[in-house]
């Protein structure tokens, strides 16, 4: 009776080794999906922007990429001030 | 109480003091060039303490002599388009070593390469020309210096040559402030980078040499990609002169290959 119990238990161990084992086999994402950020505003507007024609003209918009002005790369700001 | 006022005001001093030694950059020139890896931040441990360091050590510098590369032509590269707009409100800016435009904050103009968009975020000028080609001179070069989200960072560079003038580069002229670090952003202009491209290439489509290369000023940061321009613009030799009396010889000089290649889409 023991030994029976043993060996259930023992199946039962190995069974769920396999399928973590399986688990663990596929790679890991470097970043999780809820960390991911989605296109800010100011990209698909340049993408919206960047038209074949080169004359097309620009004109100021709104304030609105203000929001991701902090995010922007400190080299953008050096290089406004700096011959780079 | 007097005490108590005129302490809290010689801390404050100190402390604004100390803010601004600590946050200036070592000053730099072109004449000193061969030296700037040497120059020193006294406010700052090492490695810090040697600011410009990559200007003596790295091994992707820029410029180059283009006649002294090896051009390789057989691989695909991607397409590239000057997709720059008007910007309404430029900012014409002394940068204290050239004259320099800095694109208004919300301007949309950029650089695609493939399908990759990189903002340009300022362009200006060197007299002479940067890269050189065996050795010799053009009169001038002009750097549009794009930053992508990521950090990455492109310049597309432009020859310049004695001839016709560029209504653009007058114009630029006429606006900068003539004082080190003067900038004039209620100008009221608008300037399409784009007029300073060579007339008789598609922006849409320009063909064009890369490379691996550096800041040519310092701190010399490397991975930047450099793409040149075969065709140059021209500027009278009047512009020319006006140029050089905001700055001349702020070129540097070409640096080693150390066995990079230049690619070309042509």
């Amino acid at each position: 009776m023991l030994i029976k119990l043993f060996l259930a238990v023992s199946l039962s161990l190995s069974i769920a080794s396999c399928f973590a084992e399986s688990d663990d086999s596929k790679s890991k994402l470097l970043i999780e999906p809820s960390q991911q950020k989605r296109s800010s505003p100011d990209a698909s507007q340049q993408k919206q922007s960047a038209q074949p024609n080169a004359s097309t003209e620009s004109t100021s918009s709104q304030s609105s990429q203000d929001s991701n002005q902090d995010n922007k790369p400190s080299m953008i700001e050096y290089c406004r001030n700096h011959p780079c | 109480m007097n005490t108590k006022i005129l302490r809290n005001l010689a801390f404050t001093i100190f402390t604004c003091y100390a803010t601004l030694a600590v946050s200036a950059s070592p000053h730099w020139s072109h004449d000193e060039q061969a030296t700037w890896w040497a120059i020193q931040d006294p406010t700052q441990n090492v490695p810090l303490n040697y600011p410009f360091g990559e200007c003596g050590i790295g091994k992707h510098q820029s410029p180059i002599d283009l006649g002294a590369a090896t051009i390789n032509d057989s691989k695909p590269l991607s397409k590239l388009a000057a997709l720059y707009g008007t910007d309404t409100a430029p900012v014409f800016f002394n940068s204290g070593h050239g004259v320099q435009v800095n694109t208004s904050t919300d301007y949309k103009g950029a650089l695609m390469i493939g399908e990759e968009s990189f903002p340009l975020i300022q362009f200006h000028f060197h007299e002479p020309s940067e890269h050189v080609v065996k050795g010799k001179n053009f009169p001038a070069e002009l750097h549009y210096v794009h930053i992508n989200e990521d950090g990455r960072i492109i310049v597309l560079a432009v020859a310049i040559d004695i001839g016709d003038e560029n209504p653009i580069f007058g114009t630029i002229l006429e606006n900068t402030p003539h004082e080190e670090n003067g900038k004039n952003a209620s100008a009221g202009i608008q300037i399409n980078p784009a007029q300073l491209l060579p007339a008789d290439l598609d922006p849409a489509n320009l063909d064009y040499y890369t490379i691996a290369g550096s800041l040519t000023t310092p701190p010399c940061s490397e991975g930047v990609q450099w793409y040149l321009l075969p065709k140059v613009i021209t500027v009278s030799a009047a512009q020319l002169e006006q140029l050089k009396g905001f700055y001349t010889n702020n070129a540097r000089e070409a640096k080693d290959l150390n066995g990079r290649s230049l690619l070309s889409s042509q």
